[in-house]
């Protein structure tokens, strides 16, 4: 038994490794993996683990293999590795095959989509203490109460329009921002201009979306067969909503805006309408606000920045937003939209 | 401030990690798979050797998998030396 590194550099190994979870377990195998350990047995892998930011995947050990100790050896070093990079709460993505040996590791299961992923942590943050926040922000005991989730990159009049529906029909809403930094304008340029954006709409609070909410360890970006990948993840982020946030708020509505154009946010939708009246949650899809026969989206307005057409923006978005977009503390954000092109 | 960070044990049954990163007053929190029949003796125990040491300003994490004291202890006493080194 040798275990051994793999070096990404190497696209000799690293394609070892991908046929080895192609061929024992149809697993898919990530662009953006950092880090990849192997069990190897007469040269040949017979287990594998890999990381990329704080979430384990592509865990696998051949059939003949389980119940050695291989994992509990292949893990303990990759945490090893985590910890020296100073990841203290981790996630692990993997088949609920695997359950029970991250649960004899210690680890919390989040939640799951049977058959296909469950999705746990470990380390010195939790769902608890999550919950803990959510609770101390609890506004809204009884009623139709409604939340939305929104990256708003930035906030429109688009996003606006969502708010003052959900407001006018619930006792009260909930907004969560999504706080990945995966997006040109930082979380908290985001969650101010939400802020300044619905001051006047006094049963709104906006919340941090925390690490459960379209995040890389609900949305990570790999998955069995490419046509499963994106269902199995937006189900999977569904059941943490569902499950476990809606709970902890009382929550019994979602809105959504439909989706025309992107296939990834329109799965999403059906996703989230799948599951969660599972939980007792209500999906309301509403169709999204137009400006000149055309609908109004945070990518339209990043574009029209991108192209210098302030009044495109200033059609799209709430004085609050236009403003800070013009002001001198927002120079290097708006450098940054015109040299880069995302999706979200 | 570094961010500064070590571990000492296993993920190996009957044993525990221990993690100690820097921190503002002193945060212990304790995992065991026998929180419930030893979690007040673990931490009793735990407090004990981090006062004997006068450790302050730190994150202590423990992620046990039901380990003796003496375990724990030796543990615990490899992690806070490291940590002192790595000041």
């Amino acid at each position: 038994m040798r275990i051994k590194e793999i070096n990404q550099k190497k696209k000799a190994e690293v394609l070892k490794v991908k046929k080895f979870l192609k061929k024992n377990f149809g697993l898919g195998h990530d662009e953006d993996t950092e880090y990849t350990l192997v069990i190897e047995e007469d040269e040949a892998i017979v287990a594998t683990a890999s990381f990329s930011g704080n979430v384990i995947k592509q865990v696998a050990i051949k059939e003949i293999y389980r119940g050695e100790g291989y994992a509990t050896i292949l893990l303990e070093k990759l945490i090893n590795k985590m910890i020296s990079l100073r990841i203290v709460h981790l996630f692990v993505y993997t088949k609920p095959l695997n359950l029970d040996i991250f649960i004899s590791m210690g680890f919390k299961k989040i939640a799951s989509v049977y058959p296909h992923v469950v999705l746990l942590e470990w380390g010195n943050y939790s769902f608890e203490k999550y919950k803990n926040y959510l609770v101390e922000y609890k506004k809204f005991k009884d009623g139709k109460i409604g939340a939305l989730v929104m990256n708003c990159n930035p906030f429109t009049l688009g996003h606006r329009y969502l708010v003052e529906k959900a407001s006018q029909e619930c006792e009260g809403v909930y907004i969560f921002i999504v706080e990945e930094e995966k997006s040109v304008i930082p979380f908290k340029v985001r969650l101010n201009l939400v802020r300044e954006g619905i001051k006047d709409l006094n049963n709104v609070e906006v919340l941090n979306g925390g690490k459960y909410m379209i995040t890389s360890a609900t949305f990570p970006s790999y998955f069995t067969h490419q046509d499963d990948l994106i269902k199995i993840q937006t189900e999977l982020d569904s059941e943490i909503f569902g499950s476990l946030i809606a709970k902890a708020l009382n929550i019994n509505t979602r809105y959504v805006g439909n989706e025309p154009y992107c296939p990834v946010t329109r799965q999403y939708n059906d996703s989230l309408k799948k599951i969660l009246p599972r939980h007792g949650v209500e999906v309301i899809e509403v169709n999204r606000k137009e400006s000149n026969n055309e609908i109004i989206s945070a990518k339209k307005v990043r574009e029209a920045i991108q192209n210098d057409d302030w009044y495109v923006v200033k059609r799209m978005v709430p004085v609050t937003t236009f403003e800070y977009l013009k002001s001198d503390d927002c120079a290097n954000i708006v450098e940054n939209i015109k040299i880069i092109d995302s999706r979200h | 401030m570094s961010n500064k960070q070590v571990k000492a044990g296993s993920m190996e049954s009957s044993d525990l990690v221990v993690i100690i990163s820097q921190g503002k007053g002193l945060n212990v929190e304790i995992n065991s798979i026998v929180k419930n029949q030893f979690g007040e003796q673990i931490k009793g125990l735990v407090m004990e050797i981090i006062e004997a040491h006068q450790l302050t300003d730190v994150d202590v994490l423990i992620h046990d998998r039901g380990a003796l004291d003496y375990a724990i202890k030796a543990r615990m006493e490899t992690a806070i030396s490291r940590y002192r080194k790595d000041v």
